[in-house]
């Protein structure tokens, strides 16, 4: 068996910026991360009465609410050329901003306490706390994924037809997101460690990120000269791209997506390098 | 024996503590391991720091542990023995990888289990079972390692069909039982306990020593903390003793421990709670201020004062007495004997000896005879008395200095009664 050395010594940040060691130290730990997230899952659902039944709830009732806000209070249509959609598309459009966000809200949300919220896992046993990430990754995903079947339910009952073929293609155009979101749960957790403030910025700057992506009005409405700052706004191109594969049934144009997945990739990079590297003091400040 | 040693300890003959030792089969080694803390007075100061870094201190240093050099070979058992405070779990921390060393490294070669604290690992919503998977995986166990190995863990364990209750139903003693069940059934190289058996009950401890040995004897390298240097002298073959964060000693765990139950005993000594934890069967009259007496001492078999005994050995209390203003008619005398913690082990008057109560005079000198003394190793003050005549209200009291008893290790704890043996083995033979 290797020789482990613990020294005084910490690795330059640097040797943490390889994204091949990166993956390959989170699939050594894959099974750990998900048998984390599937006891978070359950321990979620199973202390509640309705369990499984809140996933669904939430959504659709925070949808008709905002529907009701953006469609009958302030009349609004989606495609400004386009002839007036019905309440039900509009909402199916407003549905899939809100299921992106949902999945970056969750992770940066409760990024910061993360690690705070695990301290035994600190401070007691030695634990790859870097995949407790993954894991909040993983159980985004599955909000995200109950919510997804809701929406194609909803699809079919709205529009009465198959949904396009093209909406296979929509968790490629969500990599980006969860690369970004990971990166974000990375910083905002080794963060929360050291500063407990930390979760009040992030709240503010979660609410100020759900009007700057296009959730409630589709890209088109955005002036020329500000749209193309929203490239570092890695949820703004996932978005639009979905709708136009789940809703128009066409592929949209790739430039934006690989612009975006470049800089959700660096993120998550950084984001990981950064943890790594402050890893090392967390028990001493826990 | 480490060079920077800086608490004063209580003069005791050391040998030699640290034996040759061949360079392979190292299973952990520690080099100049130390930790320190920064300690600011207030929040503000760290925030201080931790902008204008280079302008100065704002914190004072706490080292945790400094300077601890050691090495353990594979196999080895050694138990950590130090106070409060000593360090002891921060080196754990440290040799486990949990926390980073400030200065030094420490190498360690195998698969390392640490078992620092209760329910560490643990989620109190799970079951036993669906913990013990978990900790498992935890300890870098697959889920087919962990079925095979799953009944061997509950059996272990012994908590029952509490095994499918949620682990917040458990109590403390099956909260330890099952996390010292999973952790000695994954096959480590190196275990690491910090007084997690404290919790058990004493079957359970039994059965731990059991594991220990089977684990010791499988090749599995110990390390643990015990506050019992009569575990350390029986099942450690290397102690390891911390004080205030420095190595004090490191060597073969009998030496040890005797060294750090002397800190201990003196430390205790130190703590001036006579008065207060005294029996007080008898009243005190010593207000009165009609007898004195100056001098207390303990005889040894050669007829000389002393401060240590063997057990077995006669031994002589003789003190003396001067009586003052007014005196009075008649008085008993009295001997008491503690352990240093004040336990109170024997008390005699001369009244339930059926002596007469005596005429005191101007003074005089008392000396009580012990052929054969019972106590057996350790600490202990003898205490005299002059009481009234019948034995009630005391006059004058004196204490011994602490009187260190050594043994041969014929039996242990507090007192070597007589006994003899009888085996009446049933089938020997027949089967």
């Amino acid at each position: 068996m290797a020789e482990l050395v613990f020294s005084d010594k910490p690795q330059s940040i640097l040797a943490y910026l390889n994204p091949s060691a990166m993956v390959r130290n989170l699939l050594v730990n894959k099974h750990l991360a998900w048998q984390f997230a599937r006891r978070e899952i359950e321990a979620k659902y199973k202390a509640q009465r309705l369990g499984l039944l809140w996933a669904v709830l939430t959504p659709l009732l925070l949808l008709s609410v905002y529907t009701f806000v953006f469609a009958v209070i302030f009349p609004n249509k989606w495609n400004r050329s386009g002839p007036p959609e019905s309440l039900g598309s509009f909402a199916l459009s407003m549905f899939i901003g809100l299921l992106v966000f949902g999945l970056f809200r969750d992770m940066a949300a409760r990024g910061p306490h993360v690690i705070v919220n695990h301290t035994s896992y600190v401070k007691k046993v030695v634990f790859p706390l870097e995949i407790l990430a993954l894991s909040e990754l993983l159980i985004a995903l599955v909000t995200l994924g109950i919510g997804a079947t809701v929406w194609l339910i909803g699809w079919v009952a709205i529009e009465q037809r198959a949904p396009e073929p093209a909406v296979l293609l929509a968790p490629v155009f969500l990599i980006p997101v969860c690369l970004a979101s990971l990166g974000i749960s990375w910083i905002l957790s080794s963060l929360g460690v050291f500063l407990r403030d930390i979760a009040n910025v992030v709240e503010l700057a979660i609410a100020v990120l759900f009007f700057v992506s296009p959730i409630f009005y589709s890209m088109s409405h955005v002036p020329e000269q500000v749209r193309s700052l929203l490239i570092f706004n890695p949820m703004a191109p996932v978005i639009e791209g979905i709708r136009s594969l789940a809703i128009e049934g066409t592929i949209p144009d790739l430039t934006w997506y690989f612009a975006s997945l470049g800089v959700s990739a660096m993120l998550a990079l950084t984001g990981y390098a950064f943890f790594m590297k402050s890893k090392r003091a967390f028990a001493d400040v826990i | 024996m480490s060079s920077n040693a800086t608490v004063e300890l209580p003069k005791v003959d050391t040998v030699d503590l640290q034996p040759a030792r061949t360079a392979s089969d190292v299973a952990i080694s520690a080099r100049n391991l130390g930790k320190v803390y920064h300690m600011y007075a207030n929040p503000a100061d760290r925030l201080k720091q931790a902008l204008f870094r280079w302008k100065k201190k704002y914190f004072t240093e706490f080292w945790a542990v400094k300077g601890v050099n050691f090495e353990v070979r594979r196999g080895e058992t050694v138990g950590i023995l130090g106070r409060n405070g000593a360090g002891k779990s921060t080196l754990l921390q440290m040799i486990s990888g949990i926390l980073a060393p400030s200065t030094g490294e420490v190498r360690v070669n195998g698969r390392i289990v640490p078992l620092l604290e209760l329910g560490s690992g643990f989620n109190p919503e799970f079951s036993g079972r669906e913990n013990v998977y978990l900790y498992g995986a935890i300890l870098g166990l697959s889920k087919d390692e962990i079925d095979q190995k799953f009944e061997a863990i509950e059996k272990f364990a012994d908590i029952g069909m509490f095994i499918d209750q949620p682990l917040k139903t458990y109590s403390s003693g099956m909260h330890g039982r099952l996390a010292f069940s999973v952790a000695a059934h994954v096959d480590p190289d190196i275990l690491i306990v910090d007084e997690i058996l404290a919790v058990g009950d004493a079957a359970f401890k039994s059965k731990c020593t059991k594991l220990f040995h089977r684990l010791r004897d499988s090749g599995c390298t110990i390390l643990l903390v015990a506050h019992d240097p009569y575990l350390i002298k029986t099942f450690c073959s290397q102690g390891l003793y911390l004080s205030k964060g420095q190595q004090i000693a490191f060597g073969p765990g009998d030496l040890v421990a005797d060294k750090y139950q002397k800190e201990i005993e003196s430390a205790q000594m130190a703590d001036k709670t006579f008065e207060s934890e005294m029996p007080q069967a008898e009243h005190n009259l010593t207000g009165l201020n009609v007898f004195s007496i100056p001098s207390v001492q303990v005889i040894g078999s050669n007829g000389e004062p002393t401060d240590r005994l063997k057990t077995g050995q006669n031994a002589r209390i003789r003190f003396t007495y001067k009586t003052l203003k007014g005196g009075t008619d008649k008085v008993t005398f009295v001997l008491s004997i503690y352990r240093h913690d004040m336990l109170y082990i024997c008390g005699t008057t001369t009244l339930m000896e059926k002596l007469p109560a005596f005429a005191p005079g101007n003074g005089g000198e008392v000396e009580i005879e012990l052929p054969n003394l019972r106590l057996l190793a350790g600490s202990y003050v003898f205490r005299v008395a002059i009481d009234d005549d019948r034995a009630f209200g005391i006059y004058a009291e004196q204490f011994t200095k602490p009187i260190t008893v050594t043994d041969n290790m014929e039996a242990v704890g507090l007192v070597h009664i007589e006994r003899s043996w009888t085996v009446k083995a049933e089938g020997v033979g027949n089967t």
